[in-house]
């Protein structure tokens, strides 16, 4: 007589069975880690250090700051040069912390040119002037840089966006000159030194009444003054500042619109620059060695390719159904006390697993070999684990849902390509798992949330972040899970749905 | 009431136009402890209700009964089924397979592991039981998928075809197999287009031919339903009112010197043919005798023979 079996029972057959189909293909299973290990590995040394983000319209404007000098507010003249550049349009200034780093990046073309400031800039800008004996910095093009201890490295293959940056640098450093300049002159018309001179060249006509005193035609205005300080030098001198004050007035009220004591570009024309542009400090994103180990786009390529390759596991499982129904084994598994539901868990539990695995293997290569993070830096690896470990399983579940749904679907090997590979190559597409999002139209951004491999890389994104600093959001991540369980709960209703019909005959 | 009875049942296949009745309103009933024959030529539509008869697919219309309950309230594991295709999982060992499927049905711990043993022994696979499946011969392979469809200790099993692509070596082997599994008490339904495997299995059989059982009987009633054929080389004329005597219906043959009669018994006829050639003068220099055939019973009763399809 036959006996009654339990779903344990049944479950833990079907278990040990799709196990040990698994176990004797190791070739398939090694494949599942490796070919997406390789795919990584190519991207992450091929593509560039910008991979994922959007190309900028704006000049990025690359600086060097050695400016050690103090002077003007207490700061040095590289500040207000940065300044400038910080409060010009449509310019990101980008610091980099060394001359190695400039002269590094720009012979890897990885930067077309940098401005380095040197470290005298200070001093040579204090020593500007428009007297005889100070420094004349201005040519033709505007600033002779090498006078004022500063420069332009550039890359030979890039002069046009080099010059378009030198230009730019141009300019800001007119700005900072010239007010400085105008500013310090405008200051020396109150000199004892240049009332002198005044007085000296101004020659004003004697009235006739005075003609017979003086015994001139013409008198200096500095013969002037000393005739109304009648030989008090004291008060000779008073007499000179106050006329230097009364040119400096005189010519503030004639250029009123203009400060023209103010040192800064701001102060001299009155204006504020728009102030917003971004200063970002350089961060070597690039990686080292022959992997390129640590560099930025491993944050993204490796769960980009995880979650890819995790829905690919639909050509395993549906290759196995399909294997099934062309072996006949299908027949006898529909004459054993299995109910659609059973078989469902019996085929997806194993699948389950191994797409769980997949999932934490190539993360865990993803630091082992590429060197990526998994969290923020001041996070304990522990806490950065436990919180991947939800977003890895979720990814499992989705991935197993659809890959028994296509399976159930699918009659033959070329059902479940068209029914499996070629729709979670699509949603893969569509959820950024090939070209992150942000290079997506932003028209277009909302269908990866259509797709679960768009939330998926979203949890594992924000959990992956390329910024060492940032805290993930676990509300963000907690959504993503939230919808990877949803789409799991659709495609696994799909696959029973799918079975039942399936079943449709067979004893009870 | 039978074991296994089904009653009026049609099974149709295809969709649209090309919609047909592939299994055409059969009805039958096997015996517990029978070891019953299911005859037809190719297409026929003898797996379609072999489907139906061990519970894999639902009848559109007609209904089935095991035991005397309807086939779908039946414990699962009372049917068991060798399809005429192989099917079991290649990359895993005899054992594996049958271990698979026992535990499905319920066998856990030595229990299963006895009568994993003990289909391996009569299949004649204990040496490779432990070897991958896909790398058996053909004969291996389909004494392990008869195992297979044991393993649940089934009330009735149906041997969809398992000969095909089978050594003779390994047929008597399946033969013998089946016959003490059969003396053992266990009710088997054996489905096959070979006339002479049914006959010399099967001592009740139905023939099938497009979707319709046009027999069900024993053998040697259906046997008893044709003629055989009594030939003979003669020198002379045979005696007047000889054939009407005998019931020997004349037939037309090739001219190769044998003259050919249908009749009823052949052999019972011949010795009485003899004795009365002898003495009307005539020389009997050659006679052979040729029961009746389910060849000719197929043909008989369907216009065609068995192997046109």
């Amino acid at each position: 007589m036959n006996k009654t079996v339990s779903r344990s029972g049944l479950l833990s057959a079907l278990w040990r069975k799709e196990w040990q189909l698994l176990v004797r293909d190791p070739r398939a299973l090694g494949l599942l880690i490796l070919l997406p290990l390789v795919f990584i590995l190519v991207l992450g040394v091929l593509l560039g250090e910008g991979f994922g983000r959007k190309a900028d319209d704006r000049v990025r404007m690359s600086v060097v700051d050695l400016d050690s000098g103090l002077d003007f507010e207490g700061k040095s003249w590289g500040h207000w040069v940065r300044e400038d550049l910080r409060q010009t349009q449509d310019i990101v200034l980008e610091m980099l912390p060394d001359l190695e780093t400039a002269e590094k990046l720009v012979a890897s073309h990885q930067r077309a040119a940098v401005l380095v400031i040197g470290g005298d800039f200070t001093r040579k800008i204090q020593n500007c002037s428009f007297l005889s004996d100070g420094i004349n910095p201005f040519i033709r093009d505007g600033v002779a840089m090498a006078r004022v201890d500063t420069r332009m490295i550039k890359d030979p293959r890039q002069i046009a966006t080099a010059g378009i940056m030198e230009q730019v640098a141009q300019v800001s450093l007119l700005r900072v000159v010239l007010p400085y300049m105008i500013g310090k002159a405008f200051e020396r018309l109150s000199d004892p030194d240049f009332i002198d001179i005044l007085a000296r060249n101004v020659n004003l006509p004697v009235p006739p009444t005075l003609k017979i005193v003086l015994r001139k035609e013409v008198v200096t205005l500095s013969e002037l003054l000393a005739m109304a300080s009648v030989g008090n030098a004291e008060l000779e001198r008073e007499l000179r500042r106050k006329a230097g004050i009364g040119v400096q007035k005189s010519i503030t009220t004639q250029f009123s619109r203009y400060n023209l004591l103010g040192k800064t570009w701001a102060t001299l024309t009155r204006s504020q620059g728009a102030g917003v542009a971004q200063e970002s400090v350089y961060v070597d994103e690039a990686g080292h060695g022959l992997f390129n180990r640590g560099a930025a786009r491993y944050q993204l390529l490796v769960p980009s390719y995880t979650v890819l390759f995790s829905f690919l596991l639909v050509m395993l499982v549906g290759s196995v159904v399909v294997a099934e129904r062309r072996e006949g084994t299908w027949q006898r598994l529909r004459l054993a006390p299995l109910t659609p539901g059973l078989l469902l868990a019996g085929k997806g539990l194993p699948v389950l697993a191994i797409s769980v695995a997949q999932g934490g293997l190539l993360l865990l290569a993803g630091k082992v070999v590429f060197g990526m993070r998994f969290g923020p830096d001041d996070m304990a690896l522990a806490q950065q684990v436990a919180q991947l470990v939800p977003v890895v399983f979720c990814v499992s579940l989705a991935a197993t849902g659809l890959a028994l749904l296509a399976a159930t679907m699918a009659r033959t090997e070329l059902q479940v390509a068209l029914f499996g590979v070629l729709p979670a190559l699509v949603l893969s597409l569509l959820g950024g798992c090939v070209l992150p999002t942000e290079l997506f139209p932003e028209s277009s951004r909302w269908i990866a949330s259509c797709t679960p491999q768009g939330w998926a890389l979203l949890a594992y994104r924000e959990l992956l972040d390329p910024d060492p600093s940032s805290l993930p959001s676990l509300a963000t991540v907690g959504r993503g899970c939230l919808a990877l369980c949803g789409f799991a709960a659709v495609f696994f209703l799909g696959a029973w749905w799918n079975l039942r019909r399936a079943w449709h005959g067979r004893p009870g | 009431m039978g074991l296994l009875v089904a009653n009026k049942v049609s099974v149709w296949r295809g969709t649209g136009p090309g919609r047909r009745e592939v299994v055409r309103g059969v009805s039958l009933e096997v015996q517990a402890g029978e070891l019953f024959g299911l005859l037809g030529p190719n297409g026929a539509g003898k797996t379609s209700l072999v489907s139906v008869l061990s519970g894999l697919e639902a009848p559109e219309s007609g209904s089935v009964y095991l035991e005397g309950r309807p086939l779908a309230a039946a414990a699962a594991g009372r049917v068991g089924l060798a399809p005429q295709d192989l099917a079991f999982y290649g990359t895993l060992t005899g054992r594996e397979n049958l271990r698979f499927f026992g535990r499905l049905h319920g066998r856990e711990g030595a229990e299963l592991e006895a009568r994993v043993g003990d289909l391996l022994n009569s299949v004649g696979l204990v040496e490779a039981a432990d070897r991958a499946s896909a790398g058996y011969s053909g004969g291996m392979q389909r004494r392990l998928n008869l195992a297979l469809a044991l393993v649940s200790d089934p009330a009735i099993v149906f041997l969809d075809e398992p000969t095909v692509g089978v050594d003779p070596q390994s047929r008597n082997l399946l033969f013998s197999q089946v016959r003490r599994w059969n003396e053992a008490g266990l009710t088997i339904v054996y489905i096959s287009h070979y006339m002479e495997e049914v006959r010399e299995l099967c001592p009740r059989l139905a023939i099938i031919d497009h979707g319709q059982i046009v027999a069900c009987d024993r053998v040697e009633a259906l046997l008893a339903r044709e003629h055989g054929t009594l030939g003979v080389r003669l020198e002379g004329g045979l005696p007047a009112g000889l054939e009407e005597r005998l019931g020997l219906v004349p037939l037309p043959g090739p001219a190769d010197g044998w003259q050919r009669w249908r009749c009823q018994d052949p052999a019972g006829v011949a010795p009485e043919f003899l004795r009365a050639a002898e003495s009307a003068g005539c020389r009997v220099s050659a006679l052979e005798t040729q029961p009746p055939d389910l060849q000719q019973v197929f043909l008989g009763l369907t216009g065609h023979a068995l192997r046109d399809e």
